[in-house]
């Protein structure tokens, strides 16, 4: 996003809209922190800029990925595309009824770097990546964060990606359930070197009756707790991947 | 990924915020133009057992939400693969709507978020049964970078993070001047978030929460 000076007239309008905190005013006009700027677009959306000054540059690589994983409104090309094409993350849990992604004896590990309200430098990203590589875990297909790895053994990211900022973005793998323990070991052992916060979440095909989960044992073990409110899949897709 | 798991509030503040959503699943529901246009028209069906409800919220991303005043006719005219997203703000709304999905039985992934357990209780008297569950374990890495525990009650109701903490504190600060109600305020906020998942009324509660706590300095206020 920039800000023509010429036009501004610091009517303020924008700057409390902005997700990160980047638009500020100084000498009676607005002005935008461009390496804040995660390009969310929720400014020029919102805020109705009366002059026109708030306008949307045009984005290159790297930059323009800060748009893709923090506008929720700009799909990604269509060389990066995936299921709907929009957004930071897959469909987790939301269709597994019917996919079948995550099985039993699977569980699905879902890290949202820069939630809440912190955002995150993709170079966070590379550092959990780079975690669960070493917990054996498998990257989802179809997830624009998996789309950006160049090295799936080193786990590294495309060049230039990691000094570039973006509101949210989701790593997502899954792993077996013997190695729950070991993955969440070493992301609590990886979570005091981010300069970020992350949302962490964990997808489980319920077992039994639906309403036992097979992680339960294993947090318990680690003195983790899950908070009291989830997501839950109720089982209403037909065909039912009883998988 | 609709965030939906990590809603932050008190266990008793999450009573009042059920969220309930419709997604066809990719490379199933849509394999012909047949199968499409059957998804289609059941997606829409399923919404309107939803707006029949009452809903606090319902929208679609890109279509709009009838929480920011959009017409919920128009935000459905034309249903696409996104499906639609929710919000309820007691439990027994979320059954009343989960018992006539299931039977419906339109065969299309349904996914409900809220408190774990007042969601397999509603499970059990409906006759469903949780296929997948996504847990929250919490907020993890540098947590003092976190705004305040009020600021995230309303921030993680939008599902891409799109109300940040200064806009909380600029509509806070009207509300004092009495320059806006916390209704319309929250009805403002759900501008920023286009897919129907924020819940306007838990905003509202926590704005009046919030304005009451931090007087301006100049006084006054509502």
């Amino acid at each position: 996003m920039i800000i023509d000076q010429e036009i501004c007239t610091g009517c303020g309008q924008c700057v409390f809209t902005c997700t990160v905190d980047a638009i500020r005013l100084k000498e009676d006009k607005a002005g935008i922190d461009r390496e804040a700027c995660v390009e969310c677009g929720n400014c020029l959306r919102v805020t109705g800029c009366p002059t026109g000054a708030l306008q949307q540059d045009e984005l290159v690589w790297p930059r323009a990925v800060r748009k893709y994983f923090s506008d929720n409104q700009c799909k990604w090309p269509v060389e990066m595309r995936y299921t709907l094409g929009y957004g930071r993350g897959t469909e987790e849990c939301k269709t597994n009824d019917r996919t079948g992604k995550f099985r039993r004896g699977e569980v699905g590990v879902m890290v949202e770097l820069g939630r809440p309200n912190t955002g995150t430098y993709l170079r966070n990203a590379e550092m959990i990546i780079q975690a669960l590589v070493r917990a054996g875990a498998e990257m989802a297909e179809n997830s624009p964060m998996t789309a950006l790895i160049a090295d799936r053994q080193k786990g590294t990211l495309k060049e230039g990606l990691g000094a570039e900022r973006v509101l949210s973005c989701i790593v997502e793998a899954k792993v077996k359930l013997e190695a729950l323990e070991k993955t969440l070991s070493l992301l609590k052992e990886v979570a005091p070197r981010l300069d970020t916060v992350f949302s962490m979440g964990l997808v489980t095909r319920m077992e039994g009756d639906g309403f036992r989960s097979p992680i339960e044992p294993v947090l318990k073990k680690m003195g983790l707790a899950v908070r009291p409110n989830a997501k839950m899949n109720l089982g209403l897709g037909r065909p039912l991947c009883e998988a | 990924m609709s965030h939906s798991a990590h809603r932050f509030a008190t266990p008793e503040e999450l009573k009042r915020d059920y969220v309930i959503f419709v997604r066809p699943a990719h490379g199933f529901d849509d394999v012909d133009e047949k199968t499409k246009q059957e998804t289609l028209k059941k997606t829409r069906e399923l919404a309107d057992i939803v707006h029949k409800h009452g809903p606090a919220n319902i929208g679609r991303s890109g279509a709009g939400s009838t929480a920011q005043g959009d017409d919920y006719g128009k935000i459905m005219e034309r249903v696409t693969f996104n499906g639609f997203m929710s919000v309820v703000t007691d439990k027994q709304k979320a059954a009343a709507i989960l018992k006539e999905f299931k039977e419906k039985d339109a065969g299309l992934s349904v996914v409900a978020s809220g408190l774990t357990e007042e969601l397999f209780d509603i499970c059990r008297t409906v006759g469903l049964k949780p296929h997948t569950v996504l847990f929250s374990l919490g907020i993890w890495g540098k947590k003092e970078l976190l705004p305040s525990d009020d600021h995230l009650k309303i921030t993680t109701l939008c599902g891409h993070s799109m109300i940040s903490p200064a806009m909380i504190d600029h509509y806070v600060e009207e509300i004092q001047k009495g320059r806006v109600t916390p209704e319309e305020a929250g009805r403002r906020m759900a501008c920023s978030c286009p897919c129907g998942i924020f819940n306007v009324p838990r905003t509202v509660e926590v704005l009046r929460q919030m304005a009451a706590k931090q007087k301006p300095a100049g006084g006054g206020g509502k």
